[in-house]
């Protein structure tokens, strides 16, 4: 069983991320940067899949030269390999884009299973993983909080509003998982210093057979604007009411 | 020169730090209160390889250092775990570690380090009631009897004998010569619990994670092969536990004395008196600015020293001056931690004062100030044995 499990290398989201006024990106140079904490979730569900069945996983990214530095944490974490995809024309990508590239990686790798976070915690598109799946011909699994596999099946509880769906896929397929569906462990120092003699691979657009003119953004974020302030609530000086004026108010707005 | 931590140090140092973070400040104010031994964070240090750091990594370590070990001491205190964080890294990763790695025999390494790896607990008795720094007066007497050694007599202030699996005794194998003080004493590794063996702890200031014990051994029988290097002449192996325990004790407290510091600077940012911070003022920000340029020193102290005796060279005197600069700086730092938080600081909820009850002891052991400095005066400034 060979599982890939995607990472991504976000500023700190303890930090206040900062937009490029001239592009309206994220500013990712000059700042504290951390493996998406999203992407632990993934890392662990992939090792403990891996250990359960003598397998093995790959950690792919696609980012900046820091980005190694979470392949390398990922791999700290138990990952067998790495995967970096490492390219200046890359910068700015969307994230088709970016599903393209990861979709190649992905071939390149050929594992059985492939495991994501739900969404980045800088982009937030949360469409990649999906992306990938479709580009690829595979099946997309979301919203993951229990994940198995049994045979060439994938089985998993995707979380819903009222509690989960049971999903289960053919083998090889995506799946992306919440945060929480474990505790993602930390690298241990044998670890850290087993990590730096497993391969890792730096790649290229060229290396993995794509051409830089199919991977040009299609998306352009033409305006953005700070999230709106919170609206003072509203208060109830309890004159006996309260408890009706609260339910109304629950009801109205059919929390209950 | 460089002072430029390796990849390696700079992961580590993370991994301590992350370790250190899991563990919120109730933990340690339960252990506290409760004199209780930190169980569950002793074995999150061995299952993360940090008890291993320094052990051969065919002994299961990570055949690193002793500075390594006090790089991860330092940020395990730092990031949270305090004096309680950092000090357990004596009742093993020490008194084991640093003894086999560099004196155990092949069979000695073979049989402990693993264990110790995983988590054993080592207990040292070394100080007598009647011999503390006056070592070579210890009373305790290893007898042989056919293949092994009985141990009679009675040690003080032993840490960790509760839960400690292994200990080593410094006893007499050969009667006192006045012409050879340091000979006849040998150092014996033992097995633990044993009803040869009673531990009767005390009740205590600070430090309430480690208990404290009189221990008194009744033909406390250990088997011949387990004298450490050679019988009757301890003083080589001794010297090195004493200085790594010197070193890491040094690194516990900068850690812990920056953590306070830490603490302080936070409270002083938020708490608002008039309008302002009271970290704004002059007044509050010179005392700890202060404490945090003597834990700069020390903690260059501690490396130095770290880093002497990773080169099997001489580290005494490095090793006495960063303990005495640790502790003095870290015990400065909490206080001025207590004085920054005023009545806040004083109240054990706000997690400040059990430092500084904690630290008080580095003033006293392993070793007190007055023979720390006698120390340096005689081995470095060349003046003469005051003793």
């Amino acid at each position: 069983m060979r599982i890939a499990v995607f990472v991504k290398q976000v500023p700190d989201p303890s930090g206040a991320g900062r937009l490029d006024p001239a592009t309206n990106l994220l500013v990712r140079e000059g700042v504290e940067v951390v493996l998406d904490p999203g992407d632990a979730y993934g890392i662990e569900a992939a090792l403990q899949l891996a250990e359960a069945s003598q397998g093995e996983v790959v950690v792919i990214s696609m980012g900046g030269e820091r980005a190694l530095e979470v392949v390398r944490k990922a791999m700290a974490m138990g990952a067998g390999s790495g995967l970096h995809v490492f390219d200046q024309r890359l910068g700015g990508s969307d994230a088709l884009a970016t599903a393209r590239v990861l979709a190649a990686a992905v071939s390149r790798v050929a594992p059985d299973l492939v495991v994501a976070g739900t969404e980045s915690t800088d982009g937030y598109t949360g469409t990649v993983p999906a992306a990938v799946a479709e580009l690829l011909g595979w099946p997309s699994l979301t919203f993951a909080k229990h994940l198995e596999l049994s045979g060439g099946t994938v089985r998993v509880q995707r979380q819903t509003p009222a509690g989960h769906d049971l999903v289960e896929a053919d083998l090889p397929a995506v799946v992306t998982v919440t945060g929480g569906i474990n505790e993602p462990r930390y690298p241990t120092l044998k670890g850290i210093m087993g990590a730096k003699s497993r391969p890792l691979e730096q790649l290229s657009i060229e290396d993995l057979g794509l051409d830089a003119a199919g991977l040009s953004p299609q998306q352009r974020v033409v305006a953005v604007a700070p999230a709106p302030q919170r609206q003072a609530g509203r208060v109830v000086e309890d004159d006996g009411s309260a408890a009706r004026l609260i339910a109304d108010y629950l009801a109205e707005l059919k929390v209950i | 020169m460089d002072f430029e931590c390796d990849e390696d140090q700079v992961a580590l140092r993370q991994l301590a730090t992350d370790v250190a973070g899991r563990v919120d400040d109730k933990y340690w104010q339960d252990i506290d209160q409760n004199y209780r031994f930190p169980s569950e964070f002793w074995a999150s240090l061995a299952k993360h390889d940090l008890l291993g750091i320094a052990v051969p990594e065919e002994f299961g370590g990570s055949g690193r250092s002793l500075l390594d070990m006090a790089i991860a001491v330092e940020a395990l205190s730092e990031g949270g775990a305090g004096m309680e964080g950092g000090a357990l890294f004596v009742s093993g990763p020490v008194f084991g570690g640093c003894l086999l790695t560099r004196h155990g025999s092949r069979a000695q390494q073979e049989a402990y380090l693993p264990g110790l790896v995983s988590g054993d607990l080592w207990a040292g008795a070394f100080t007598e009631p009647d011999a503390g720094s006056n070592i070579t007066m210890i009373r305790t007497q290893a007898t042989r009897k056919g293949d092994s050694y009985l141990i009679n007599g009675q040690k003080v202030f032993i840490s960790q004998m509760t839960n400690s699996r292994r200990i080593v005794v410094m006893a007499r194998t050969a009667a006192y010569d006045a012409g050879h003080r340091t000979a006849g004493i040998s150092l014996l590794l033992g097995d633990l619990p044993s009803p040869a063996v009673e531990a009767r702890p005390f009740k205590k200031m600070g430090n309430h994670f480690m208990d404290t014990s009189q221990v008194y051994f009744t033909d406390y029988e250990v088997p011949v092969e387990n004298v450490v290097g050679e019988a009757g002449n301890a003083w080589a192996p001794m010297y090195d536990v004493l200085n790594p325990e010197r070193i890491i004790l040094a690194a516990t407290a900068v850690g812990t004395g920056n953590l306070a510091l830490r603490k302080a600077v936070e409270y002083a940012s938020q708490r608002q008196v008039w309008g302002r911070p009271i970290g704004a003022h002059q007044g509050l920000q010179f005392p700890l600015a202060e404490a945090r340029v003597n834990l700069a020193t020390a903690r260059l102290q501690v490396y130095e020293a770290a880093w002497l005796y990773d080169r099997g060279r001489e580290c005494g005197v490095q090793a006495a001056m960063a303990k005495y600069a640790a502790s003095h700086a870290a015990l400065v730092a909490a206080d001025c931690a207590i004085q920054t938080l005023g009545g806040a600081g004083y109240i054990s909820e706000s997690g400040i004062e059990r430092h500084w009850r904690n630290l008080r002891l580095n003033r006293i052991a392993p070793v007190t100030d007055e023979m720390t400095l006698n120390y340096i005066a005689q081995h470095d400034l060349g003046m003469p044995r005051s003793y």
